[in-house]
């Protein structure tokens, strides 16, 4: 256990040294800053409030939620794996007395940490903001739940980008292919959308059975299924090809 | 060791497409109440349309403003498939005041009712016409190849929201009900929403004639909830709604606007429409034929040709249209120009002869351009007035009913005035 | 004895045909192991294998008696390798690599890093990015992160590449001094033979992936004139067959 906790803390070390973390913290404010001017714009200068009471938050959720955060992750995933293997920094770690799969493990696991650290630090900045330009009483369980929900399909995008990296040769390849599989997952949604619960990207909005009165657990219990059954899938499969891998 | 660990990793492959293939699989055939419901209102319209003999519709709007009602509507409607005959009973109430209307509609006549004067209009429709689609009382909406572009389009919006319609089963009747917080409606579809409420629904012009706060700011979507039932034929027998904005006027105060509508079909197979009794009433009747040309157009119409030089107007010619005779809606005629000498164009001058086709608002021709293009042009009335509409170069749209310019002469004058000699 | 290391029946073929094929060789505890041969022989395929990067396509890895197969973990518990030339986190300094390689081992401490990058001679540059290190300087990185946890197993390839006249010295020093007081045993690849034959006292021939020959420095000496010749002998020999 503790070969694999050095594993993972070396994995987050080497996240917080790379200059993108800081790129991805200057962006996530830029954005939540930027939405915060339209929305209080379009308040003041048209009237329209385009977040309800309170939901800014959400507002901020669902936009980011298909754009800077699936590209933080992408960037991040393809730099601990597609990033290591073109560098061949990646031997430092496989000849340490540490197994593959504790390697595979603490960075799926370190991914999965900078997903929720992105998520959470974007949810702090908004509801900061939802406060100065609403300022009215909002439900911080509502977005505090919204936010932990959209961690699982981004997750899942992870080890979809992570399976990417491992079958590709190259940093570039594995970026395009990952942004491809993204915009493709979301197109088929939208075409054939009575087939969509097959493409993890329609579980992306999936925090807002959460949020009314009635809520469907069927259905939520579905989209849960949907979800751990594409993270088995993709890990072992991501696993297996890492564990072939000749460096 | 080796063997196991992959083995491991292919099994957690194989276990994690089977959950996600069976339960992406249950998801799909697991109907959301959003899939279910719309086949509920496609089929209630498809029963409708073709195999219920006659039903009657009640439709009831709302409007409140802080819980207080400002305007209310209601209409109930009879539809008698067989007979194709239609009643329509409305009540309107604004500021207090209630106006009433009454229509009614079979194949024969339509006829209205003006309810401050209680004054009956009757249009008789022209014999002899073939029954087509525009003149059926009722028609299935979902094929119209619009409202299936649009069904596509708010599926692919509605995204995880099609599961908040919550399906239950009562007394062998299905119930969906649907309620979405503000949090659950989408920034967009909100922000689209709030601006059509501010700028077009309730403009500052509309509040101020009802005499209600204009919303000024903060408006947004508070709440839409709905219910809808269907009974055990597999007809929505009641659809009820209502949707709260919420805006601050000019002052600073929050108001809440509300609508509320309800949607009850009843009596199906139970409805009998039979128009108003005429007798002893005050009755105008009218010809549905008005739009079609009879002798009393027969004549020379003209307008002048006229030209801007030096920044004022120069006539430069004249356009005449004649109508030699008009032989059963038939319109025999010409048309030609004349120049002033110091102008002197190729003038056009020829015959045609115009007919009223599917639609009788107007009579189109065939004539030659210029060029020797067969081009299409159409003659229409002005109702009421001795006057005629001339237009060139048009296209009849598919159905007989519309047209369109494929060109446009900015000098020609449509107009053509009757002379008296 | 104590077998250190031990190879069997190890093979593993490229695309190409190329590889290694049924290579058996044992190496003893404290034994400095050098292992000979031409470009594209095969060398560092075997030395792969041996630190887990590459997987065989037939045979095991021994090392402490552990399968670097099976028990990588265990195997690799007390080996430093250099595989290839060093590439180190280039966005990181040459403190922080070996804090991320320290990480590994709990009785690797900062003053052990300390001590080890004195000892290679990289201490006034220890807060330096290793993006701006020379080829030299980064293998002696690379040395430095290799005897981090003081194993009792080094598997070097090629670890005087780069290297100033001064440095290979130090190195080969350092090598005896840890063989000697240590009991460290070192598999060492080069295509320096001169410096095989000042270092090592077993050697090995790795030819066309097949070995054709181990047999002690001393041993060597008393029928060559040097380790060349009996390298060009052994080739020419193997050749001809």
């Amino acid at each position: 256990m503790s070969v694999f906790k050095a594993a993972y803390i070396n994995e987050l070390y080497k996240i917080s040294k790379r200059k993108k973390i800081m790129a991805a913290s200057i962006l996530s404010i830029l954005a939540v800053v930027g939405a915060a001017v339209i929305v209080y714009c379009l308040n003041n200068m048209v009237g329209i409030r385009a977040t309800g009471s309170s939901e800014f938050s959400l507002l901020v959720l669902s936009v980011l939620s298909y754009t800077l955060i699936p590209l933080f992750t992408a960037f991040v995933c393809i730099d601990i794996f597609s990033g290591e293997f073109t560098e061949q920094t990646i031997r430092l770690t496989l000849t340490r007395p540490v197994s593959r799969a504790k390697v595979f493990s603490a960075k799926v696991l370190a991914a999965a940490s900078f997903i929720m650290a992105n998520l959470l630090f974007i949810m702090i900045l908004s509801t900061i903001f939802s406060f100065i330009i609403n300022g009215t009483s909002f439900n911080l369980f509502k977005i505090f739940l919204s936010y932990i929900l959209e961690f699982f399909p981004l997750f899942v995008f992870s080890l979809v980008v992570i399976l990417i990296c491992n079958i590709t040769r190259g940093t570039t390849s594995a970026f395009m292919l990952s942004v491809l599989v993204f915009i493709l997952f979301n197109g088929l949604e939208i075409i054939f959308p009575y087939y969509k619960s097959f493409f993890f990207t329609s579980t992306f909005d999936w925090y807002r059975l959460f949020l009314g009165s009635y809520i469907n657990y069927y259905k939520i219990l579905r989209c849960f299924l949907i979800l751990s059954g594409y993270s088995i899938m993709l890990f072992g499969l991501g696993y297996y090809l890492f564990d072939k891998k000749d460096m | 060791m080796k063997m196991t660990k992959r083995s491991t990793a292919i099994g957690a492959f194989l276990v994690g497409m089977m959950i996600l293939i069976t339960s992406a699989f249950a998801d799909v055939m697991i109907e959301s109440g959003y899939y279910s419901l719309k086949n509920s209102v496609k089929a209630t319209m498809k029963k409708l349309s073709e195999e219920v003999d006659n039903f009657s519709v009640n439709v009831a709007a709302t409007f409140k403003i802080d819980d207080k009602i400002y305007a209310e509507a209601e209409e109930v409607c009879k539809f008698d498939m067989v007979n194709q005959a239609k009643e329509t009973i409305g009540t309107n109430m604004e500021k207090g005041e209630i106006t009433e209307s009454y229509y009614y509609a079979d194949t024969k006549q339509n006829i209205s009712k003006d309810s401050k004067t209680g004054k009956y209009y009757v249009w008789n429709k022209k014999k002899n016409k073939g029954m087509n689609n525009e003149d059926k009382i009722f028609e299935n909406p979902f094929e119209d190849e619009r409202v299936m572009d649009a069904e596509k389009i708010a599926d692919a919006f509605v995204g995880n929201l099609q599961d908040v319609i919550e399906v239950e089963e009562i007394d062998n009747k299905k119930v969906y009900i649907g309620n979405l917080s503000d949090a659950q409606v989408p920034s967009l579809i909100n922000a689209i929403s709030s601006f059509i409420f501010k700028h077009s629904i309730f403009d500052e012009y509309t509040t101020k004639r009802m005499g209600v706060p204009y919303p000024k700011s903060n408006v947004y979507v508070t709440s839409i909830s709905g219910k809808a039932i269907e009974n055990s034929d597999g007809i929505l027998e009641s659809i009820i709604g209502s949707a709260s904005i919420s805006a601050d006027d000019k002052n600073g105060i929050t108001h809440t606007y509300t609508v509320e509508f309800s949607f009850d079909i009843k009596d199906i197979n139970n409805t009998t429409v039979t128009p108003p009794d005429l007798e002893g009433q005050e009755v105008e009747y009218n010809e549905d034929s008005e739009y079609v040309f009879d002798e009393k157009y027969v004549g020379k119409y003209k307008n002048d040709i006229v030209k801007l030089e030096h920044n004022s107007f120069v006539k430069v010619g004249e356009r005449y249209l004649e109508i030699t005779s008009v032989v059963d809606g038939k319109v025999y005629g010409r048309y030609y120009e004349v120049y002033n000498e110091a102008y002197e164009e190729s003038p056009v001058d020829f015959e045609f002869i115009a007919e009223a086709g599917e639609s009788s608002y107007y009579s189109a021709f065939k004539y030659n351009d210029k060029n020797g293009e067969e081009k299409t042009g159409l003659i229409q009335k002005r109702q009421g007035k001795q006057n005629i509409y001339l237009l060139f170069d048009v296209e009849i749209s598919e159905d007989g009913y519309g047209y369109s310019y494929l060109s446009y002469n900015e000098d020609f004058d449509n107009n053509f005035v009757r002379i008296f000699e | 004895m104590d077998k250190t290391i031990v190879i069997e029946n190890l093979t593993k073929t490229y695309k190409n045909n190329r590889g290694i094929q049924d290579i058996y060789l044992e190496v003893e505890r404290g034994d400095i192991f050098g292992f000979l041969g031409p470009n594209g022989a095969g060398k560092t395929t075997a030395m792969k294998i041996m630190v887990g990067l590459m997987k065989p396509d037939k045979g095991d890895v021994k090392i402490n008696g552990y399968s670097v197969l099976n028990e990588y973990e265990k195997a690799m518990k007390n080996v430093g390798c250099i595989i290839e030339s060093v590439i180190p986190y280039p966005y990181m300094t040459a403190f922080e690599n070996m804090k991320v390689c320290g990480r590994f081992y709990e009785e690797v401490n900062n003053s052990r890093i300390d001590e080890c990058l004195e000892l290679v001679g990289l201490f006034k540059y220890k807060n330096e990015k290793t993006k701006n290190f020379s080829l030299g300087m980064k293998q002696r990185l690379g040395i430095a992160m290799a005897i981090l946890s003081n194993p009792q197993v080094l598997i070097l390839d090629e670890p005087l590449n780069g290297l100033d006249v001064e440095g290979m010295v130090e190195m080969r020093n350092l090598i005896l001094k840890m063989a000697r007081e240590y009991k460290t045993t070192f598999f060492i690849s080069s295509h320096l033979i001169h410096d095989i034959e000042l270092t090592c006292n077993k050697v090995g021939i790795l030819y066309n992936g097949r070995l054709l020959d181990v047999d002690s420095t001393d041993n060597i000496l008393k029928n060559y004139s040097s380790l060349e010749n009996y390298y060009l002998s052994e080739v020419d020999t193997n050749v001809g067959v």
